[in-house]
């Protein structure tokens, strides 16, 4: 496929001794009931098809069938026992990742209870606004952005249950069509996305254009590492049944040190970076300095 | 009360033989359409008068409207009627079918309401009818009982501007409800909530008052170190400081087969009291004014929780509903309470702290587990001729008796004992009781314990390590008792745990989720344990935006306290169980029990340190 390749050369470019496992292939795709590639987003109405992959050479970001993963089980974003489980459990952690990097890089009072207010942050690939909702209610001003229209949809509807999310701009796009409209965020989110992009690097170069000079990038993904094919690919999409199968693929995971290097090539020195670690005793996740599964990192767009 | 919109008030006032007799007349103007308006109700409530004072919120409804004429404007006259009510009950409500207004052009912007009142409360001052008018002038008001709209998308638009919002309410504002708020209040990642307690309790309205020539109020808490540290964390110990409260730093606990006995010394477990005892009505006071000294913005509500409504869960978010984004569905994440006074509000989560028979835990459909002691508590305030510094605790065949101090040669009695001989010592003289509580205190049922079996816990083979002074505290008979200062209060004694503690939306505190038996005095330390994990549990949800009414942030607080409450339990419904019956020969292993608590220090400083509200229990690790 031609997205593939278009990263699989890609990662070989970044670090040559990785052998990649390209087959790892997810089952339900060949099951026609658990495909539905209706999905349609705006920005290309005319490449909803499942099968034009010429079209999606063409918006960088964009991964076909990854996409069509999250349509198909985009109902679910909102219940806490569902597929999504992972991100909820996950959340107040990294939030709490989130909270202390910003407040501490542009000086807000930790101890408010709104102390994202006057921010503006977009989060990339919002889902159905797992993310999204808690930054609002913590005083941000947000925009939330996915390449899946039915996320989006999920997401104005649940949002719009709270005056204070209802404040939230969603659409219907991806990181690069932003760009175009020419906006700009103090902070710029991507979480649990990048391992889904068809190019990582200039995913992380849209990003970095979207944040204005001192602004923060902060993203978080899984690592490639034996650990993390074991715990998240094998527990969560196969034994706990957390993920439909085939939600990952592990080849395209990055590495702490890829993800610094590209970052650094997109203009992005990172600062800080945490690892998650999930205790299954209290079912709960925290910050760590492992970050060989889980691994969360800011960074800061440096003024030119 | 809330108005609905202004309302004229011209009051016409005749004094009858006993009963001021009234006719109202109302004007109310709405600011939107009543196409959709099905009923009302109105009825008028007056404030209390007592001595020429008027206790707020201690409101009652004194009359109804015996019939509501509604004018419009645009159609002239509607007339319809209204039944009598007695009062205290609901008032009339006047059904208008939507066949009266059969187009929005001619529904009434302008309604003029003709209320007549049936019966009014004979005025408790004799004043002079001028007086009487100004004050019942003054003092009366009406309130709107009910109003619904037949359409479902008016509704929500309508009420909504109407319906207060909340970010918590807490039903029942005792002394665990408040000092949830009060720790909400005093945080500052929680004193921004906009919350409503809901209690008709009239002491919630008034600034507290105690006079401290008054003897002791017989319902007492003794509260542990932990608690203390709980208040001095809020700011609220400061307040109870100004009143009477009695720390201790000894206690003796012994039983009346006279074989064994222990006491318990603050400096066994490093503190400098054990515990401090104190009116119920002073802790419940000193949360209250700790509160008022805050910026925190709290409504109370005068009345009681009758019902609620919770939202769907938002798993079966639907894709069919329309995309475009109107704020009518935001009430749809919002839990509705609907009060005995006809005031409804909309809040985020739910605080269930209204006691052992919570309402809010029957409505949101938690099961309990538990069962009747069939036990009672007689309590009461006595007086001696000394000061007492000591908690003594007495196990007798049919339950303990407890004599905690109270400060000014005051003690607190809490006597357990089955429900007939309770209401026999409820109704005998003073004089017999108190010689019934020296009794009980010295040699009835049995003798003191001797310090020739005090030795016996050896042949336990207890180890001996880590003995302590205490352990070589002699037996000592409590002050006697010379006078009953209060009158004697009775209560029947329960075990009752909630199965879960939280659900979306919904949250138990205090009593509604445990009830206890007072053995260690460990009910409202429990509570306020609940009230200040609750508290910071909800710091943490908002530190990182979380939704509070959501319930893997509850689970938090769920998994914090139920295991401890749990424990606490299982001790004290133990020690009951122990106490409570004549195991016969069986005693002995009582007083082993009891002599293994004088003698293994490390042991008994576990149990003590857990009993004052320490988190663990240190056995276990
Ligand atoms: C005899 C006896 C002795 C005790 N001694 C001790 C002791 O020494 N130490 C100790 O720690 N504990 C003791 N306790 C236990 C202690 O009193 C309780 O644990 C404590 O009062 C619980 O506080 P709470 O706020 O949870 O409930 P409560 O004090 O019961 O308060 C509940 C509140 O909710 C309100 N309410 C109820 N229903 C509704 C409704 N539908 N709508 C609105 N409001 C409502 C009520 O008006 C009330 O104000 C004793 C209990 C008894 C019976
Ligand atoms: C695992 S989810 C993470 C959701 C959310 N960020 C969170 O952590 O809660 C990944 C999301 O990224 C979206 N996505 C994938 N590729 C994208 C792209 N190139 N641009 C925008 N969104 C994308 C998917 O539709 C999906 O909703």
């Amino acid at each position: 496929m031609a997205s593939k390749l278009v990263r699989h050369s890609h990662l070989r470019a970044l670090s040559s001794s990785i052998s990649i496992n390209n087959h790892i292939r997810s089952p339900h795709f060949s099951n026609p009931n658990r495909a539905p590639l209706s999905f349609s987003y705006r920005p290309f109405s005319n490449a909803s098809s499942s099968s034009s992959t010429a079209g999606f050479q063409r918006a960088s970001s964009l991964k076909d069938l990854e996409l069509a993963k999250f349509a198909s089980i985009a109902e679910t974003w909102w219940d806490s026992e569902g597929p999504f489980k992972p991100l909820h459990v996950m959340n107040p952690t990294r939030l709490a990742f989130i909270r202390s990097t910003l407040c501490r890089h542009f000086g807000k009072d930790p101890n408010s209870a709104r102390p994202f207010e006057g921010l503006k942050i977009v989060d990339v690939g919002c889902g159905g606004g797992i993310l999204s909702e808690p930054l609002a209610r913590m005083g941000a001003t947000v925009t939330g952005v996915d390449a899946v229209e039915k996320n989006i949809k999920i997401a104005c509807i649940h949002a719009d249950l709270d005056p204070v999310t209802s404040t939230i701009e969603y659409c219907c796009t991806t990181a690069e069509k932003l760009l175009e409209e020419d906006r700009k965020f103090d902070a710029v989110i991507a979480l649990e996305v990048i391992e889904h992009v068809a190019n990582p690097a200039e995913f992380c170069k849209s990003l970095a254009a979207l944040t204005v000079p001192d602004g923060a990038t902060i993203i978080s993904t899984i690592n490639r590492s034996m650990r993390s094919y074991a715990t998240a690919i094998v527990a969560a999409e196969y034994l706990l049944h957390w993920l439909p199968k085939g939600t990952h693929e592990w080849s395209s995971f990055l590495t702490p040190e890829e993800l610094v290097l590209i970052l650094q090539r997109a203009n992005i020195t990172v600062r800080e970076m945490a690892g998650f670690v999930y205790n299954p005793l209290t079912g709960r996740w925290s910050l760590s300095d492992d970050i060989s599964v889980n691994f969360i990192a800011f960074g800061t767009k440096n003024c030119q | 009360m809330k108005k609905l919109t202004d309302f004229e008030l011209d009051l016409k006032i005749e004094n009858g033989k006993q009963l001021i007799f009234l006719q109202a007349h109302i004007r109310m103007v709405w600011d939107f359409s009543l196409t959709n308006m099905v009923g009302f109700g109105l009825s008028i409530y007056a404030l209390h008068f007592q001595f020429g004072v008027v206790m707020l919120h201690s409101c009652r409804v004194i009359g109804v409207v015996s019939f509501i004429r509604l004018k419009t404007e645009e159609t002239g006259e509607i007339k319809t009627g209204g039944e009598p009510v007695p009062p205290e009950t609901f008032s009339p409500s006047l059904s208008l079918s939507p066949q009266l207004f059969p187009s929005a052009a001619c529904c009434p912007h302008t309604l003029l309401l003709d209320a007549t009142v049936l019966e009014v409360l004979p005025s408790p001052l004799s004043l002079s009818q001028h007086s009487q008018e100004f004050l019942v002038k003054e003092y009366l008001g009406f309130s709107m009982i009910m109003m619904w709209f037949w359409d479902e998308h008016k509704e929500t638009h309508d009420l909504s501007n109407n319906i207060q919002h909340y970010d918590i309410a807490i039903v029942g504002g005792g002394m665990v409800g408040m000092a949830l708020a009060c720790s909400l209040a005093n945080m500052p990642l929680t004193k921004h909530l906009n919350v409503a307690i809901i209690d008709s309790n009239p002491a919630l309205g008034s600034r507290p008052y105690f006079n401290k020539e008054d003897p002791p109020d017989p319902r007492v808490s003794t509260v542990t170190p932990a608690t203390i540290s709980f208040f001095k964390d809020v700011g609220a110990w400061q307040y109870v400081e100004q009143h009477r409260r009695a720390y201790f730093d000894k206690m003796q606990v012994w039983d009346y087969t006279g074989l064994g006995y222990t006491r318990y010394n603050a400096q066994d477990i490093n503190k400098e009291v054990l515990g401090c005892v104190v009116e119920n009505k002073v802790l419940h006071g000193s949360l209250l004014s700790c509160i008022e000294n805050t910026d925190f913005q709290k409504t109370i509500y005068p009345s009681r929780l009758s019902s609620m409504t919770l939202p769907p869960s938002p798993s079966s978010l639907g894709m069919d509903s329309t995309s475009s984004r109107t704020p009518l569905s935001s009430q749809k994440h919002l839990a509705k309470l609907e009060l005995s006074d006809g005031n409804s509000l909309y809040t985020k989560l739910v605080v269930g702290a209204d006691g052992g028979k919570s309402r809010v835990r029957e409505l949101a459909g938690f099961k309990t587990t538990g069962w009747n002691y069939s036990q009672n508590a007689i309590i009461c305030t006595v007086e001696h001729t000394v000061e007492n510094g000591c908690a003594w605790q007495r196990f007798l065949p049919a339950g303990p008796i407890a004599l905690l101090p109270m400060g000014d040669n005051f003690s607190n009695i809490v006597w357990t004992m089955n429900p007939k001989e309770s209401t026999n010592r409820k109704l005998m003289n003073e004089d017999e009781f108190v010689k019934d509580v020296n009794n009980a205190l010295d040699y009835g049922y049995g003798p003191h314990p001797t310090s020739s079996l005090f030795g016996s816990g050896e042949m336990f083979f207890w180890p001996r390590a880590g003995v302590t002074l205490s352990a070589n505290d002699c037996f000592e008979v409590p002050p006697k008792v010379v006078n009953l200062a209060s009158e004697r209060m009775v209560f029947p004694l329960s075990l009752r745990h909630a199965n879960d503690y939280v659900s979306k939306h919904v949250v138990l505190i205090g009593d509604a989720a445990h009830t206890v038996h007072p053995l260690a005095g460990q009910g409202v330390n429990m509570g306020f344990g609940d009230a200040f994990a609750l508290s910071r549990v909800i710091a943490e949800g908002i530190a990182v935006g979380s939704d509070i009414g959501e319930v893997t942030l509850l689970k938090k607080y769920e998994a914090e306290r139920k295991p401890a409450n749990i424990m606490m339990m299982g001790i004290l419904d133990g020690f009951q169980k122990a106490y409570s019956v004549d195991f016969g020969p069986l005693n002995i292993l009582r007083a082993a029990a009891l002599h293994g608590a004088h003698f293994i220090s490390p042991l008994k400083r576990s149990i003590i340190s857990y009993a004052s509200g320490e988190q663990k229990l240190p056995l276990f690790t």
